[in-house]
């Protein structure tokens, strides 16, 4: 049996644990990923996804639409991820996203077990229920200096497509991309500034990373990508963009969305650096740090 | 003309801009020509002038390129530095103008603001997705009034009663200013109303949450229509400097950042003559290797390929004999 498996939007980065959980649900199974996001890919969720959906959520769409049309797999599995955080939700397109596709595509087999840590009963083994087995995604390696640290959901920073490379830019410009990952942080680092804790676990994450990373690293700036239409990151990014302001960061927001062309976020990105690069070079000749 | 001279180059979506500067700064040359969609030619024709009318004596010693078309333009003349436009209008602003702390730029199809503090930037905001607050926007309803884009400043500035017109939106600016105009306003109250919704906008939308303090540089295409310094000095309820070369900055400040890059090196500068002799061309087609259908664009000087961009696995940008390997099979 083919079972398909999308590996983006909130299932990127679970592949070893798909690879690990699958045959314990299916007998004599085959996973099969969608693998990379690809322009046919886009183009089929942009066609089958409602308005309402951020741009992750309708690529997802395309994962999906590639595994039936491309890759004829005979059923999908799409774990329903209510909750993967002690005491937070995940975002509600998250949770929802096996309804989307079962209203979307008629006749297609779906099996949609519900991880939900807030539940005292579990639909899988405990060995596979803890998150830091249910996400792995390479760490940043944080470099003594010049670090740019880039904020945004995980399922933006490891795709590509959807972030034109921006990592790749700022690595070329010489300097080093930091991010925060899913669910690894959380264990040793709990926020301490914001008067109540998020309610969803991916801006939970995200802002947690911000505020450790600011206190424990030489940051030179703050990028932060957000998904057009995406709730969480239209809260957080306020939050964060705030917090910068006050700490004399320089920060800049990006929007990613359906633009085909990079050129809009390539010459953002450029300018930003070059104003990093210019701040710093004032700076030495000052001896004096504008990043307090 | 024996010094050596700095050129710089700003293509932008409506606008091309050449500058020339001597090696103290001073500008001797500045064209502001229309890009109607073939930047290639328009440079071709803005440099062909230049040579006209100084022949050989004319000693390029550093060129840059910058604009949405910066690194097509830098194909064309080779340039010794390739910059985004944040950078070069901060450059040239602060040229001018040393203590300037706010610079408010509106073009063709994107808008800034950049806030520099100690003759560095500090911060800055570019327009999103929505073409509302910018240039376009105002061509195109001049157009639709009948007005020539020249003239809107000077009809908009009679106005006495300005109506009240959404700026959030070009569409829907379009339709109240639709519906005034079937009221019975008079034209230029819909101008200089139209001018109030762009600048509102404008500052909503990049100036949010942003200081801004004096003095205040207003550069871009569109700071030549003086209906619009007047809505954004009433706005703000300050004066604002419009720069002698507004409509060129960019450019300038190019040119600026290439004699500095150029110090004691030798520019890649082709020439007058190879430029202008040069048949420019490009190409593209979309590649069907595999699923990405990524849209693959060839620049060819004089029939020959000399680049290639577009591929998101770069091997016809890496490789330049791919193609030529595979022309067979295409």
């Amino acid at each position: 049996m083919k079972v398909g498996v999308p590996n983006s939007f909130c299932y990127a980065g679970m592949e070893n644990f798909f690879i690990r959980v699958i045959p314990e649900v299916f007998e004599d199974s085959q996973v099969i990923f969608s693998g990379k996001t690809t322009k046919e890919m886009v183009e089929y969720g942009l066609k089958n996804g409602c308005d309402e959906l951020c741009i992750p959520a309708k690529i997802f769409i395309g994962h999906v639409e590639y595994l039936i049309r491309k890759k004829s797999v005979d059923v999908l599995f799409l774990p329903r991820l209510v909750s993967v955080l002690p005491s937070t939700y995940s975002c509600p397109k998250i949770i929802g996203i096996p309804d989307i596709i079962r209203a979307n595509y008629h006749g297609v087999k779906l099996v949609v077990p519900e991880i939900n840590l807030r539940k005292k009963r579990k639909m899988m083994s405990e060995k596979s229920m803890k998150n830091e087995q249910l996400f792995d995604f390479p760490m940043a390696k944080i470099a003594k200096v010049k670090n740019i640290m880039v904020l945004a959901h995980s399922y933006v920073i490891f795709d590509e497509f959807l972030n034109k490379g921006i990592l790749e830019t700022i690595k070329s410009a010489g300097y080093n991309p930091i991010y925060p990952i899913y669910y690894r942080f959380n264990s040793f680092y709990i926020s301490s500034d914001l008067p109540k804790e998020f309610f969803w676990s991916s801006a939970r994450d995200i802002y947690n990373y911000f505020e450790w990373a600011v206190n424990n690293t030489q940051i030179n700036g703050v990028v932060y990508l957000m998904t057009f239409g995406c709730g969480i990151d239209s809260v957080l990014q306020e939050l964060i963009m705030r917090k910068c302001n006050e700490l004399g960061l320089p920060y800049l927001c990006i929007t990613v969305d359906e633009h085909c062309a990079d050129v809009g976020i390539q010459t953002r990105i450029e300018a930003y650096l070059d104003m990093i690069e210019w701040r710093t070079s004032k700076d030495e000749k000052n001896y004096l740090s504008t990043h307090g | 003309m024996k010094e050596g001279f700095f050129l710089g180059i700003d293509i932008g979506s409506v606008s091309t801009n050449v500058v020339l500067i001597d090696k103290n700064g001073g500008v001797i040359e500045n064209m502001y020509l229309r890009t109607q969609g073939k930047p290639i030619e328009v440079l071709q024709k803005a440099l062909a002038t230049l040579y006209e009318k100084y022949g050989d004596s004319l000693r390029i010693k550093g060129v840059g390129t910058t604009g949405s078309g910066r690194h097509l333009a830098s194909l064309v003349v080779g340039a010794d530095i390739v910059k985004n436009e944040i950078t070069a209008h901060a450059k040239a602003a602060i040229y001018f103008v040393p203590d300037v702390r706010t610079i408010i730029e509106i073009g063709g199809q994107d808008s800034k603001i950049i806030l520099i503090k100690d003759r560095i930037v500090i911060d800055f905001a570019m327009n999103t997705i929505c073409a509302a607050g910018t240039g376009s926007f105002l061509d195109r309803q001049a157009e639709r009034l009948n007005i020539p884009i020249e003239k809107f400043g000077e009809t908009a500035i009679k106005s006495q009663n300005p109506v009240r017109i959404a700026g959030r939106c070009a569409v829907f600016a379009e339709s109240d200013m639709i519906h005034k105009q079937q009221l019975g306003h008079r034209c230029e109250d819909i101008l200089f109303g139209l001018c109030l919704a762009l600048a509102r906008n404008y500052l909503t939308n990049l100036a949010k949450g942003k200081n801004l303090e004096n003095p205040i540089l207003f550069q871009g295409g569109v700071a030549a229509n003086i209906a619009m310094k007047k809505a954004f000095e009433q706005l703000l309820g300050t004066q604002i400097i419009v720069p002698k070369f507004y409509n060129v900055m960019g450019a300038i400040g190019i040119a600026l950042l290439a004699k500095e890059r150029t110090k004691g090196l030798i520019t890649k500068f082709r020439g007058f003559e190879n430029i202008n002799g040069c048949k420019f061309e490009t190409k593209g087609f979309e590649c069907h290797d595999c699923s990405n259908y990524c849209e693959v664009v060839g620049f060819y000087s004089n029939g020959s390929l000399v680049a290639r961009w577009g591929d998101r696995c770069q091997k016809y940008s890496s490789n330049r004999n791919y193609h030529i390997e595979n022309s067979k099979n295409l």
